[in-house]
């Protein structure tokens, strides 16, 4: 983004950022605000939709946690009337969500205005619940703490895709002291309306901010060679994939936890409880019987045909899973192959076409 | 009410096909007889058709969801609910009158019985009867009793009554009993006839029988129709007939039986130039070098010119001269064709195989009753027409002997507006192909609403230049104008339509602004062409229709210039306007005769580069030759330079052939710059269909379903789709109003099926099946934005199935089980 | 979907089942199949382990029906289809293409090589290249032997 400019957060980082997105309500730049918020008792802050600018303090838009992913969400209220502008705080895999709903059909993307988070990872919901017991700021130690940050989700350890793209505003972290500053980065367009709106003033850069995107990514990378090599190979054979599937569930967590899957209804939930019987006993009768509830393996493989090419790689299935699968390490491992052969990639950009749509005549098979 | 007509459809081929298909669909009980065992005629063994290079047969079939209608390549069968088909018989005679008329059927192919035959071909091992391998394996012996066709299974055999002497032997070897032999003087009478159409082709031209090349006898010197055997994909390399041994270079000889005042062949027979270009381009794809002799490349439909050029590019070679002869070289093994592509340069020319571009037969007539009231014969079976305009003639005949039967059949209209499907049509254009398509539904009980932009009807004026064609478009104008089902809206236009076929909403607006809206199920877009401008520096030039206009004017009595040229294709058949605009050609050979007539001494002068006349207006050109108008060929690469001086016109052009220049005054120059057409790209976007560069309007199929856009309910005809000369716009026009008349009559079916349904509460409105949807079925309602499928349009391919993630998009239930038990 | 692979009379026989190869060829109804009778009328055979499956078009295949040939025991999908342009449907056939594009790294990643997985387009009168490419199909898949799902008994 070409126009950066910092902002005092006196200790707050969080609290800076809210009274912005009050702003921009008062000025009726937009007309609702999309934010993760933890209204008490609760401690665990989830999407909420706000539309009134003194609401916005009880928001926590720098928590480290995603209660679920907010891109559908996002994407459900971005299809209402079009008088209603909506600012949006989304980490960069939910932006890459958001574009694929887009394409889908599922969102309206005029009606957003996308507010990018930098994210050096985000906790388990039952992690963040813990930890805040432990720790009474824990929104803004965690940017300051790498203890705390080690402890992030399984699947964002080895997330090299962790700066927003295709958002309007960026929230900037890395590389600054948030206990003093905060940055806010834009684009032409609706982006710099809004920060003309927050009186931002265009200003340089602090040098340390692309040293520290540049480790953070080396880091990564490596961790995910890591972990792709050792699912690839993993799933590479039918007793591999076997020995994680077998313990599904068939419970559509993963499924329903995922942002780009946009089904109303799974077609795989659908058929578990609508099993032709004259087929399962054909089935049975053939060594060591059928396992029931049957075509879970049908499901994921399904699941992986139907969206790998637009996986994200937000983590939030192996999240949900009550059983620990690794689905969004099968689920990345795929999708990288995938998205390679299709020259796409998930979220990129919303007018790149879906690949599966692509009937021209050229080429060759 | 008169119950169903009873119609007899002679003929199985591709017109044949259409014209039964169309007339069953409009209600007829229909009866198909054709020689052969299967249908498809010559296209049984035609796998590649120009200007595809694709078979494409199979598209004629109508997409049937109770599947009562056959649903596969038809080379393997046919089967359609309202069609009686008789394989294998010929009519012989027809007697009577229309409602009362009797066919006699007569065995031309007797059918071994297939559910006894086990494919043991112990029959044709017996048989004695050799006979010419038209599909080219080699695999089997063809004798008289053979595979039915190719595509058949093997147990279906029939027995060519042509050939069989009825010696026994067959019937004696099968052990089964399959084959009945007397059922070969099996007749059948059809009474109570309504009318019968001929669509049974024209015979081809063999060399044999006019002794064309004294080495037509020679085994490889064969037909384009043997070639086309060779050419099959189901062989590999091409081999020589007569030793087998692969084709290095091949020539084409054009004409071969067309255009020869010897063989009292004075006409053109329209298609030959195109199979050739065709074969030879098929043949470059297996690197056999190709050149093929011509006099003129008649390569005169839209897309016929680029089609030359790719030839060209995958390097055919053309030589512009008619060979003499085709010498034997016994020696080499090879044919030899001496020729003289310019005077005094003679050249010879050796190759491996020589094909003889054969056309149709110059003593061919139709059969006797095709002149009986109530027979209607298709163009096709007049003169050989390429594929497209067979099925336009064929559609346009079944229309013509409809609108004669009054057709009491068809749902009385305005009576029976369904819910959903609104019976009026909509035709846009008066020209000759909107007043034709306007008369062939009113004559068919369809109201029809007809929009004109000009305040009066009649087209762009191309047409009515010669007296009788003038008085027959003021006779078509004047019967719309009168007729109670038409309602004229001159000085308006549409600007917009919306809504599925069946349920169109269109807006009209008229010269005051005032605007309309239309409910209709169908609409016919005839908005016609008109000249291509020219750029004219002085006033002594006109354009072929001014000019033709003007000396026609005055008739028998009127003034000609003293001197005029010519010049043909001026800034046409070359891009941007790379196609033959198929008018100027004749239009210009007759004004040359008209020119003649009026001032015998004229200096008459055409500049051309293939003069483009088919079938029997080849006539105007021999008789414009032998009347003194002199031709001079020119090569768009050095077009004939023009300059006014002395208020006379001068023009250059360099003849290529004889490599000359020359120079020639003249008092009047005449330019021929083609036709456009008037408002494609506009009517193309008012009416979501697609439009090709120059403004025509593309069709679904650009050979078997010419006339449909690629929006269902949506038809285009005549000079808005492709340049065509008057008659052929009067029969594009009619074929359009049959296609338009047999989708409504289906959509006021109260039985509308369809192949696939949405389940609303499934569907999460991604859009991913419209995008899938080849046909346009698909749309989201307008008001409730839910997603549903247009069952007229649907042609039940599946593919939104298949891209629904969901199966929110499902096979409609009855479909549902058999597509699980198929898979 | 049914492939026909497991008929229950050699359910139990165990091995014996496995010692076959099964090759699934998935074909549209107008030019593919047609080739098939084609090339029975010309006697030219196919491996006998093939077992043609009709379709109207290659554009109503659906992703799953591939993935349950695989998780059934099929030792290979072949696809048969209509050349580009030939399609009955219009572009059906460029459908598979790119649905097949898609799932092949899909499957390659859970242990199905790509080669195991074939899209051929068959014109209606090309019988002998049916043939051709049925037995060239048929050959890579007995070198490659039985997939590793076969047996599994998966859905
Ligand atoms: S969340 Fe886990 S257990 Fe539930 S369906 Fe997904 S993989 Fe299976
Ligand atoms: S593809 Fe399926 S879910 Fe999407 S709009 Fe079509 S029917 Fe609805
Ligand atoms: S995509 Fe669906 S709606 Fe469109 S023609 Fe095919 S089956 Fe019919
Ligand atoms: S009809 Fe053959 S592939 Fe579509």
């Amino acid at each position: 983004m070409h126009n950066f400019s910092l902002i005092e957060t006196r200790g707050d980082a969080g609290k800076a950022v809210s009274m912005l997105l009050a702003r921009l309500l008062e000025q009726n730049m937009v007309q609702a605000v999309i934010v993760p918020a933890a209204v008490p008792p609760s401690v665990l802050p989830m999407t909420r939709l706000l539309n009134n600018p003194a609401d916005l303090d009880q928001t926590s838009p720098l928590a480290p946690v995603a209660g679920v992913s907010a891109a559908t969400q996002a994407a459900k209220i971005s299809r209402g009337p079009q008088e209603i502008k909506i600012a949006a705080v989304l980490r960069p895999c939910e932006i890459r969500a958001l574009v694929e709903l887009h394409k889908l059909n599922q969102a309206q993307l005029d009606n957003l205005l996308v507010i990018g988070l930098e994210c050096p990872g985000r906790l388990e919901n039952q992690d963040y619940i813990d930890l805040q017991d432990q720790n009474q700021d824990l929104d803004q130690r965690f940017y300051r703490d790498e203890d705390l940050q080690s402890r992030i989700a399984i699947t964002c350890r080895s997330c090299i895709d962790f700066l927003p793209e295709n958002a309007h505003l960026n929230i900037c972290v890395l590389g600054l002291d948030l206990d003093q500053q905060a940055g806010i980065a834009w684009d032409e367009g609706p982006g710099a309306d809004a920060a003309r709106a927050l009186e931002l003033k265009p200003g340089q850069e602090p040098g340390e901010r692309g040293r520290a995107v540049d480790s953070l990514r080396s880091q990564r990378e490596s961790a995910r060679e890591e972990v792709m090599s050792r699912s690839r190979e993993t799933i590479s054979s039918s007793s591999g994939l076997q020995s994680m599937i077998a313990h599904c569930l068939g419970c559509f967590n993963c499924q329903r936890a995922c942002p780009v899957c946009f089904c109303r209804e799974c077609v795989c939930s659908r058929e578990a409880f609508e099993q032709n019987l004259e087929m399962l006993h054909t089935r049975a009768g053939r060594t060591g019987g059928i396992r029931l509830p049957a075509g879970m393996t049908m499901f994921h493989l399904t699941r992986l045909a139907h969206m790998a090419h637009a996986c994200v790689g937000c983590g939030q299935c192996s999240s949900v899973c009550p059983i620990h699968i690794p689905v969004a390490d099968i689920f990345r491992t795929v999708a990288a192959a995938t998205q390679k052969e299709l020259d796409y990639k998930a979220g990129r950009s919303p007018e790149e076409p879906i690949p599966h749509l692509n009937f021209s005549t050229e080429g060759d098979q | 009410m008169k119950e169903a007509a009873r119609a007899l459809v002679m003929g199985g081929g591709v017109s044949g096909l259409k014209a039964a298909m169309d007339l069953a669909r409009a209600g007829c009980s229909v009866f198909l007889a054709e020689k052969q065992a299967v249908p498809a005629g010559l296209l049984l063994g035609l796998d590649r058709q120009f200007p595809s290079n694709h078979c494409g047969l199979c598209r004629v079939l109508p997409p049937d969801p109770s599947g009562r209608t056959w649903q596969a390549c038809m080379r393997r069968g046919f089967g359609h609910p309202g069609i009686e088909f008789f394989p294998g018989f010929e009519v012989q005679d027809i007697q009577g009158s229309p409602g009362n008329m009797s066919a006699t059927l007569i065995r031309q192919t007797l059918m071994v019985d297939s559910d006894k035959c086990n494919a043991c071909m112990q029959c044709v091992e017996v048989c004695p009867v050799h006979m010419p391998d038209l599909f080219s394996t080699g695999q089997i012996p063809v004798k008289a009793i053979s595979r039915a066709a190719p595509h058949r299974p093997p147990h279906h055999l029939a027995i060519s009554l042509e050939a069989c002497t009825l010696c026994g032997r067959c019937r004696d070897a099968c052990r089964e009993g399959a084959i009945d032999l007397d059922a070969a003087r099996e007749e059948k009478v059809l009474d109570n006839l309504d009318f019968a159409v001929l669509a049974s082709g024209v015979e081809y031209c063999l060399p044999e029988v006019y002794n064309l090349y004294q080495s037509a006898a020679h085994a490889d010197v064969i037909t384009t129709l043997d070639f086309e055997a060779l050419l099959s994909s189901a062989g590999t390399d091409i081999m020589r007939p007569s030793d087998g041994r692969p084709v290095r270079r091949a020539a084409w000889v054009q004409c071969a039986g067309s255009r020869s005042l010897k063989l009292e062949a004075d006409h053109c027979s329209g298609i030959c130039c195109m199979i050739s270009l065709k074969q030879a381009s098929l043949a470059r794809e297996k690197d056999i070098q190709c050149s093929i002799f011509y006099m003129d490349m008649r390569t005169s439909g839209r897309d016929w010119q680029k089609y030359l050029d790719r030839a060209r590019e995958k390097g055919v070679e053309l030589i512009r001269c008619r060979p003499h002869s085709i010498e034997q070289v016994p020696e080499e093994q090879i044919l030899r064709i001496p020729h003289a592509p310019s005077p005094g340069n003679q050249q010879d020319r050796d190759f491996d195989l020589v094909v003889l571009s054969v056309g149709r037969d110059p003593a061919w007539k139709p059969p006797e009753y095709a002149g009986r009231e109530g027979v209607f014969t298709s163009p096709g079976s007049r003169r050989v027409l390429d594929i497209a305009r067979s099925i336009i003639a064929a559609s346009a005949t079944a229309a013509t002997a409809l609108g004669e039967d009054r057709q009491e059949s068809l749902p009385d209209q305005e009576a029976k507006d369904q819910d959903q499907v609104h019976s009026r049509v909509l035709v846009v254009g008066a020209g000759p192909a909107g007043l034709s398509a306007a008369l062939t539904l009113a004559a068919g009980n369809i109201p029809v609403v007809l929009v004109e932009q000009k305040d009066h009807l009649g087209g762009h004026g191309l047409s009515n230049i010669s007296p009788e064609q003038r008085k027959e478009v003021q006779d078509l104008a004047a019967r719309a104008m009168e007729h109670k089902l038409v309602q004229v809206y001159p000085s308006a236009a549409v600007i917009s339509c919306t809504g599925p076929a069946g349920g169109f909403k269109s807006r009209i607006r008229d010269s005051s602004g005032d605007e309309k809206e239309i409910l209709h199920g169908a609409a016919v877009l005839a908005t016609g062409g008109r000249a291509a401008p020219v750029a004219r520096q002085e006033d002594r030039t006109a354009d072929i229709f001014e000019y033709s206009r003007r000396i026609f004017a005055a008739g028998n009595s009127g003034e000609a210039p003293e001197s005029v040229i010519f010049i043909l294709c001026h800034n046409t058949r070359q891009e941007p306007a790379n196609y033959c605009s198929r008018v100027c050609c004749s239009l210009a050979l007759k004004s040359c005769l008209q020119t003649l007539s009026l001032r015998p001494e004229a200096e008459v002068t055409v500049f051309y580069r293939d003069i483009m006349v088919q079938g029997d207006d080849e006539e105007l050109y021999t008789r414009a030759r032998s009347e003194g108008v002199r031709f001079i060929p020119y090569s768009p690469d050095a077009p004939p330079s023009l300059e006014a001086k002395d208020g006379k016109i001068r023009v250059k052009g360099s003849d290529p052939y004889l490599s000359e220049e020359s120079e020639y005054e003249a008092e009047q120059l005449v330019l021929a710059p083609g036709v456009v057409p008037a408002a494609g790209s506009e009517m193309a976007r008012i009416f979501n269909v697609h439009s090709s560069a120059e403004g025509f309007l593309c069709e679904a199929d650009a050979k078997y379903r010419p006339v449909e856009s690629g929006r269902a309910g949506i038809f285009i005809c005549g000079l808005a789709r492709n340049p065509v000369p008057f008659k052929e716009a009067v029969l594009e026009g009619r074929a359009a109003a049959m296609s338009a008349l047999g989708l409504l009559k289906q959509g006021l079916d109260s039985r509308l099926q369809t192949f696939v349904r949405v389940k609303p509460a499934l569907c999460s409105l991604c859009g991913l099946c419209l995008e899938a949807c080849p046909f346009k079925a698909r749309y989201a309602h307008e008001e409730t934005g839910a997603m549903a499928v247009d069952p007229l349009a649907c042609r039940g391919c599946g593919a939104c199935v298949a891209v629904c993630p969901n199966k929110a998009s499902a096979w409609s239930e009855q479909l549902e089980e058999n597509v699980h038990e198929l898979n | 979907m049914n492939t026909g692979i497991s008929r229950p009379e050699e359910a139990g026989t165990d091995n014996s089942r496995h010692k076959e190869l099964d090759v699934l060829a998935l074909v549209c109804n107008w030019c593919t199949y047609t080739a098939a009778d084609l090339a029975g009328v010309t006697r030219l055979h196919y491996p006998a382990q093939v077992r043609l499956i009709r379709f109207m078009c290659t554009g109503m295949i659906d992703m799953r029906y591939i993935l349950s040939c695989f998780l059934d025991g099929a030792d290979g999908v072949f696809i048969g289809g209509c050349h580009p342009g030939d399609c009955h449907y219009l572009t059906g056939n460029l459908k598979a293409r790119v649905r097949i594009k898609g799932i092949r790294p899909v499957l390659e990643s859970v242990g199905i090589p790509p080669q195991r997985l074939r899209l051929e387009w068959i014109g209606a009168s090309e019988g002998k290249k049916l043939q051709e490419d049925l037995t060239s199909f048929a050959r890579v898949i007995e070198q490659l032997g039985p997939s590793d799902y076969k047996g599994m008994n998966l859905v």
